[in-house]
C-alpha cells in the first residue's frame, strides 16, 4: 500500500511538473480562443494523424570487405501504423526488395516486420531467389539492420567483395522533423 | 443484357471509361427500364448536391496547426534545462525507482538476447520463369508497389552472396563483434 502511494506520489509530482506533461501533444493552450465545435473536430483529425505519424528513416550503404562504407545513400518516408515502406535495390546483376511494416501497440511498442527478397545473378549460376520474414520488437530510434547478401563471417573478411546493408530507424514524425534522427 | 446497378451507378457519376460508356449509352436509349433507373440516380444526385456541405476553412485549420507546431517547437526544452520541482519524499521514490529500474534492466540483459522476435525464415530456391535480370526487372514493374523507394546501386562490381538474407537489431549485430 506504501509503495502505491509512494508511486502515486511520483506520479502526481511528474504531471504538475510544467513542460513534461503533454510536452509531446499538439492540444489547444488555455489562452486560445474556444473553437466551434466542427472546427475542433478538424484540427483534431489533423493533430491526430500528424502526432501517430512516423518517420521511416532508411540508409543504405555499400562497404569494401568489411571497411568503411564506400556508398550511401539516405531517404525518408512517412508512414503509419499498419502501412508498410517498401524499399527496391537495383544494381547490375542484383535486385532487392525489403519491405517493412511498423505496427504500434497500445503500450506505444512498435514491432516490425520486415520482409526481404533477393534476385542475384552470376555468370555461373542461374538467376537466384532468396527472401527473409522476421518480426522484430524494437524501441522507436532502435536502429534495425538487413543484410540482403548476409553477414560475412569474421573469417572471411579479407575477400574483396562488397556488402550491402540497409539501416531502419523508426521516430514519430514530429520528433525527426525536429531533427531527433541524428546519430 | 441490362447493366448491374454499381454500372448504372457509376455510369451516372461519369466513372465509366470508354467504350463501355458509349455502350451503356446505346443501351439505355432503348432500355427503358434502365432509363428511369439511371433518372432516379440522377434525380439522386441532383438532390445530394442540392443539400449545404459543411464548409470546412482548411486554410485557417492549416494555419492553426502551424502554429501549434510552432509553439511545440519553441516550447521543448532539453530535459536537461527543465526546472522540475519535486517534494522530498517523491524525489526520494523517484530515486528508488530509477535505481531499481536501472538494476532490473541489468539484470533483464544479462539474461541474454534472444528476445528478437517472431520466427525469422529465410529460403533459396531457383527462378525457374525468369531467365535475366531485365526480365525480372519487368515482371517486378509490373507488380507496382505504393509507398515505394527506389535506390539505384552503384554499377561497379558484381555482388556475390554471402550467406541467408538476414535481418538484425543493430544491438544483436554489434554483439556479434563486428562494430
Amino acid at each position: 500500500m506504501m509503495r502505491v502511494l509512494v508511486f502515486l506520489s511520483v506520479c502526481a509530482a511528474f504531471l504538475q511538473t510544467p513542460g513534461l506533461a503533454a510536452e509531446d501533444s499538439l492540444a489547444p493552450e488555455n489562452d486560445e480562443p474556444r473553437l466551434p465545435e466542427k472546427e475542433r473536430r478538424l484540427d483534431e483529425s489533423f493533430f491526430s494523424a500528424l502526432e501517430n505519424a512516423l518517420n521511416m528513416n532508411i540508409a543504405a550503404r555499400i562497404s569494401e570487405a568489411g571497411e568503411s562504407a564506400v556508398w550511401n545513400v539516405e531517404s525518408n518516408e512517412c508512414t503509419v501504423s499498419g502501412r508498410s515502406v517498401s524499399v527496391k535495390l537495383v544494381g547490375k546483376n542484383i535486385v532487392i526488395i525489403a519491405e517493412f511494416t511498423p505496427y504500434v501497440g497500445a503500450d506505444n511498442s512498435i514491432v516490425l516486420v520486415a520482409q526481404g527478397q533477393v534476385w542475384i545473378a552470376s555468370p555461373e549460376e542461374p538467376l537466384k531467389y532468396l527472401s527473409a520474414l522476421t518480426s522484430i520488437p524494437v524501441n522507436l530510434g532502435e536502429r534495425v539492420l538487413f543484410f540482403p547478401l548476409g553477414v560475412k563471417s569474421l573469417e572471411a573478411s579479407a575477400d574483396n567483395t562488397y556488402d550491402i546493408e540497409l539501416e531502419i530507424k523508426i521516430l514519430p514524425r514530429l520528433l525527426a522533423e525536429k531533427g531527433g534522427s541524428s546519430r | 443484357m441490362c447493366p448491374d446497378k454499381q454500372l448504372l451507378s457509376a455510369y451516372c457519376d461519369d466513372e465509366v471509361p470508354s467504350p463501355w460508356k458509349e455502350r451503356l449509352a446505346s443501351h439505355l436509349e432503348e432500355c427503358e427500364a434502365c432509363r428511369k433507373t439511371e433518372g432516379l440516380y440522377r434525380s439522386l444526385g441532383r438532390a445530394l448536391r442540392e443539400v449545404p456541405s459543411p464548409a470546412f476553412d482548411l486554410e485557417a485549420a492549416s494555419a492553426r496547426l502551424a502554429a501549434r507546431l510552432a509553439r511545440r517547437k519553441r516550447g521543448r526544452l532539453p530535459l536537461w534545462k527543465k526546472r522540475v520541482s519535486l517534494p522530498f519524499t517523491a524525489a526520494a521514490a523517484a530515486a528508488l525507482l530509477i535505481f531499481g529500474s536501472g538494476v532490473g534492466l541489468c539484470l533483464a540483459f544479462r539474461g541474454g538476447g534472444e528476445d528478437a522476435g517472431g520466427a525469422a525464415v529465410s529460403s533459396r530456391e531457383n527462378l525457374a520463369a525468369i531467365k535475366d535480370m531485365n526480365e525480372l526487372l519487368e515482371v517486378l514493374d509490373r507488380r507496382g508497389r505504393a509507398g515505394e523507394v527506389f535506390i539505384k546501386l552503384p554499377e561497379t562490381g558484381d555482388f556475390e552472396l554471402k550467406g541467408n538474407p538476414v535481418f538484425l537489431r543493430e544491438a544483436e549485430f554489434s554483439g556479434g563483434g563486428r562494430r
